[in-house]
């Protein structure tokens, strides 16, 4: 890559680090992971910087970059974790303020979609990309999307009203 | 309000970044010269599209100083005992090359002291420990900064190929010369003066400097980088090539040679290492392995998946010669299902000698057990905790799903297993049994001279939680009461043996009081810590906090020096302790009182932290564990042996 080409990578990555961060965050629920999915999809555009520009949709594609690299990593065996003991602490944690709650509530509820549809949901309505451009990206049908995106959104309003949101795991 | 409104207040503010773009631009340019010869020259094209108007300052045919042949080394390759001895070449030879030098890091001198860092392993990720060396520090030559780096790959034939020669594409300054011993040397210089410097880079990057790369291949097949750089913005190096010829031919700067062979291991397997074919045999013995220690186990296609007659490897597996690793595969047994992962290591003593030992202290302690198998094998089983601090996780450590049991064989090999699903999957008796099977053994090598596809070496989270796990025993051990949330940082993904850093968050709480922490665990370290150069330690694992302050040092009965440093200042008391190794392995724990008075003081970065327990719970007057306790923590023998 030359100084030129370098420069307008390093811009663009600028122009978009906290857009992606958000999106990787949506996705998986963990600053550290998103910013580990974040350098993976950046070092990926680094090396493939001139077919990228040339994309019809740049974002759209960096997005699909993104998507593919969480989708890869949660399927190793120890983003399963999930503790097995119970060793409560009571601890005099402040409460944390409404916002808080309702911000963790609505991230939390994200959460327990299952993968692909957390992608769609977050694809479609969070990166606002089209019907099109999510089916290319998680290489499935547009009927595909169409269906788990309002499978998605319809689960997230009955889990906000369900007493068991709180349940962790996500759902089948 | 859309749902993008709605996700992003949901999000609310984001934490710091701790997304490096400039590392990732310097791990991709890196990897571009590995992978491709034309894409090598693109890299140095780079370098030459800024350059202006530069005077030639290397003479061609230039006569190089000339060291006296040195006796081969006896060190063994890629121990720590080996990097000293080539950084004291090292720094002999620049002392040579330059009398006037006095190291320096960002501007702050630590005189005669060498300020210099190396780790063993060669360019390709996660290499064998005795592949190469890398080594950078920084010098003052009178008022000029230079940063000086050494690169040595064992087999240099590739390298050379894709990095030499002056092609016209290269650096505008670009001479060729043969070396005293017979090296082919090449000289890229390349200035660039008025270079727009990108806003967000500002402060960072300068507009001016002057890059220097002097690369020879020698008469045994190594090769070599000796790399300069401005540091301080000047555009013209303060050293010459001349001088820096004079450090790559320099006789003492040379891998040791490889030990003789281990003899093979003996092994009835007929397949080749680091083929298909040898993949499947390894799939087979395993699904027999497991088959024999559960009549009911099947492999799933993945996760909640349909039966499949073999294991189907998410992450393909990396089925290289040395270090198979066979990726991780979902399986079931009755109605509970895990995922299995499988690796070997051909020379594996190193490799076990390197792997953390058992935690000492508690959940993690208890969890772990080391012993020996009836053949003489040595086997470490461990049951990893799970990661804490996530939201609606406990805030006190827990056993996660995870277990590793790792073997080292009579014959040298090792052979570790990582398997998720919890005891009610499989025990650990029988994954022990699984990890003993004979047939699990490493294949044959190819013969010489034929070519077999490299792999691409051990998968990069090899650590798998190993280290979380000793780094909370220690917290959990120190800190018994309160609440604890601890992230690995970095690490991890160094392979079986080349990790040589590993860093965590954590955040503690007790009696109304907080504090945000950092433990850094290194291997190795160049210099010899003491008041007075700790405040030369490189910067990139410290961005967030100075190493200045009330400073103490003593050395301890074991030989371990600890050096503690107070800081206070606009409300905010950092408390940090430094404990190295007589090997110069060390332990650095941060540890403040989460004043919340700005970012710049709200360790650590990562989000996760913020997100469990947001920022503006403020800590007291002093941080939440005593210097006495934070010590405690820095010399605690889960974190000072947490990489031997």
């Amino acid at each position: 890559m030359n100084r030129a080409d370098e420069d307008e990578y390093r811009q663009f990555v600028a122009a978009r680090l906290a857009s992606l961060r958000r999106t990787a965050y949506l996705l998986c629920r963990d600053w550290h992971t998103a910013d580990d999915l974040v350098s993976i999809t950046i070092g990926k555009l680094y090396r493939h910087w001139r077919r990228v520009k040339a994309a019809e949709n740049v974002d759209a594609y960096v997005r699909g970059v993104l998507t593919h690299a969480w989708l890869d990593e949660r399927r190793r065996p120890w983003r399963r974790e999930r503790s097995t003991d119970e060793l409560p602490d009571q601890v005099d944690v402040e409460l944390p303020e409404p916002a808080l709650i309702d911000r963790e509530v609505l991230l939390d509820l994200l959460g327990q979609l299952p993968a692909r549809r957390r992608a769609v949901v977050v694809l479609r309505f969070y990166c606002d990309l089209s019907v099109e451009q999510t089916a290319a990206i998680l290489g499935v049908s547009t009927g595909t999307v169409k269906s788990q995106a309002a499978r998605g959104l319809e689960a997230l309003r009955m889990l906000m009203t369900s007493p068991a949101s709180t349940t962790r795991g996500e759902l089948s | 309000m859309t749902y993008q409104q709605v996700f992003d207040e949901a999000i609310g503010d984001l934490p710091a970044s701790t997304v490096d773009v400039e590392r990732v631009i310097g791990r991709q340019r890196r990897a571009r010269r590995l992978r491709l010869g034309a894409a090598g020259a693109a890299v140095v094209a780079a370098v030459l599209a800024v350059a202006l108007g530069t005077n030639v300052l290397v003479a061609p045919n230039a006569k190089a100083p000339v060291t006296d042949v040195s006796p081969a080394p006896t060190t063994i390759p890629g121990t720590p005992e080996d990097l000293n001895r080539i950084d004291a070449a090292v720094v002999a030879a620049l002392v040579r090359a330059e009398p006037r030098l006095v190291w320096s890091a960002d501007g702050v001198d630590s005189g005669t002291t060498p300020n210099w860092q190396s780790e063993a392993g060669g360019a390709v990720a996660n290499a064998a420990p005795d592949a190469g060396y890398r080594g950078h520090g920084s010098i003052r030559v009178g008022a000029g900064e230079v940063r000086v780096s050494v690169w040595i790959e064992r087999d240099g034939a590739s390298m050379w190929e894709t990095l030499n020669g002056c092609d016209g594409r290269s650096a505008p300054q670009c001479v060729e010369r043969t070396g005293p011993r017979g090296e082919q040397i090449t000289i890229m210089q390349d200035a660039y003066e008025g270079e727009k410097v990108p806003e967000r880079l500002k402060g960072k990057e300068h507009s001016s400097g002057e890059t220097m790369h002097v690369r020879a291949i020698r008469p045994d097949g190594s090769f070599i980088e000796v790399g300069a750089y401005t540091a301080d913005g000047k555009p013209r190096l303060p050293v010459t090539a001349d001088q820096m010829v004079a450090v790559a031919v320099d006789g003492a700067i040379t891998l040791a040679p490889l030990p003789s062979a281990s003899p093979a291991p003996s092994s009835t397997v007929t397949t080749i290492a680091g083929t298909d074919e040898d993949g499947e045999r390894l799939g087979n013995a395993l699904t027999a392995a497991l088959k024999r220690q559960a009549a009911g186990f099947t492999w799933v296609t993945k996760w909640g998946g349909s039966v499949s007659p073999e294991p189907v490897w998410m992450d393909k597996g990396h089925v290289n010669v040395d270090v198979p690793h066979l990726g991780y595969a979902n399986f079931r047994i009755g109605d509970r299902g895990g995922q299995i992962s499988l690796g070997l290591v051909r020379d594996g003593r190193t490799a076990w000698e390197y792997a953390s030992p058992c935690p000492t202290a508690g959940l993690a302690a208890r969890n772990c057990t080391v012993s020996e198998g009836p053949t003489g094998e040595k086997i470490r089983a461990r049951h990893l905790l799970a990661e804490f601090g996530k939201p609606g996780a406990a805030h006190r450590p827990g056993l996660g799903s995870l277990r590793r049991v790792e073997v080292l064989r009579p014959d040298g090999t090792y052979l570790f297993l990582a398997v998720s699903g919890g005891e009610t999957v499989l025990s650990m008796a029988q994954l022990t049994d699984v990890a003993r099977d004979p047939a699990l053994a490493i294949a044959p090598p190819p013969p010489p001279g034929t070519k077999a596809s490299p792999g691409s070496g051990p998968p990069a989270d090899f650590d798998m939680g190993v280290g979380s796990t000793a780094a909370a025993a220690a917290l959990d051990d120190v800190m018994a009461d309160g609440t604890i949330f601890l992230r690995l940082f970095k690490g991890g993904g160094g392979g079986p043996t080349g990790n040589g850093l590993m860093s965590f968050s954590f955040l503690v709480q007790r009696d109304g009081m907080a504090g945000d922490g950092e433990i850094l665990v290194q291997r190795r370290v160049s210099a010899t810590l003491s008041c007075a150069t700790v405040r030369t330690l490189p910067a990139a694992h410290h961005p967030r906090h100075q190493h200045a302050g009330e400073c103490a040092e003593s050395t301890r009965p074991d030989g371990n020096r600890v050096i503690t440093v107070v800081s206070r200042s606009s409300g905010l008391v950092t408390y940090t302790a430094f404990v190295q190794r007589p090997d110069r392995g060390m332990v650095e724990v941060v540890l403040d009182n989460r004043p919340n008075t700005g970012a710049a003081t709200d360790m650590p970065e990562g989000g996760q932290m913020a997100d469990v327990w947001p920022k503006n719970t403020k800590g007291g007057a002093a941080p939440p564990l005593t210097l006495e306790q934070v010590v405690e923590l820095a010399t605690h023998p889960d974190l000072v042996n947490l990489l031997p």
